[in-house]
């Protein structure tokens, strides 16, 4: 595996590590409304996984519809599929 | 046009009066056989089935002296005992527990049967986000890797 698949291997697997914190603190405040830890650590983590998605979108094309920014050129189609080695 | 809401006779006096509803007849009489006069004896059968011996005194065990809920009489002014007046712990010294299980003392043994009970989750430390990823759960209380294996033997 090349240096630049492996640094956008380990950036995928830290959009995966952290959106799936949002995740599972989003069940839990679903049931804990008022609970400001748990507020604060869904705020901590979705900043970290915003950061993570745009840095990946900037590198490596859009991984989201939300970080797909249509320029010149559609870029979120012109992606390899995750069936041709592509995450998205 | 009628009124029928403020209209004194609606019309329900016209239609005759009311049959009683005639019994339902007896299966055994349908059959084309000779029609019985007296009762069916179909009930009869079921009173007799209910002065059988209860099945938990069928065994062969003469020690169980416990009347057989079906031979109780119904006593609808009874009143229920309240769940918190029961015994504290009735399943301790139940003869069907294993002697080696951990899990002797049920602490839900007071609780009313029927209802589901999840214990409040309060937010104290959490995975890393690797090892949340790998154990499908940011609380370690709530990772609970199966085994296959453990619990009460049965």
């Amino acid at each position: 595996m090349k240096g630049n698949q492996m640094e956008q291997m380990k950036l995928f697997q830290w959009i995966n590590m952290v959106s799936f914190a949002v995740n599972d603190i989003v069940l839990y405040l679903d049931t804990h409304p008022m609970d400001q830890e748990a507020i604060a650590y869904f705020n901590h983590f979705r900043e970290v996984r915003m950061k993570a998605l745009k840095e990946y979108e900037d590198c490596y094309g859009p991984l989201t519809i939300d970080t797909a920014k249509p320029d010149q050129k559609w870029l979120w189609a012109m992606q390899p599929m995750p069936w041709e080695g592509g995450y998205c | 046009m009628a009124n029928y809401h403020t209209a004194p006779d609606c019309g329900c006096s016209q239609n005759p009066p009311r049959q009683s509803v005639p019994e339902k007849p007896c299966p055994a009489s349908m059959s084309g056989r000779q029609a019985m006069p007296a009762s069916c004896p179909e009930p009869m059968q079921r009173r007799q089935m209910m002065q059988r011996p209860c099945p938990a005194s069928m065994n062969g065990r003469p020690m169980i002296q416990r009347p057989c809920p079906a031979d109780m009489p119904a006593r609808p002014g009874m009143p229920k005992p309240c769940p918190a007046d029961m015994p504290m712990n009735p399943m301790a010294d139940c003869p069907s527990m294993p002697e080696h299980c951990p899990h002797k003392a049920d602490p839900l043994a007071v609780m009313p049967i029927a209802m589901a009970y999840v214990p409040w989750q309060f937010f104290h430390e959490t995975f890393e986000p690797d090892k949340a990823l790998q154990c499908g759960t940011i609380f370690p209380e709530l990772s609970k890797p199966f085994y296959g294996k453990g619990g009460c033997p049965k």
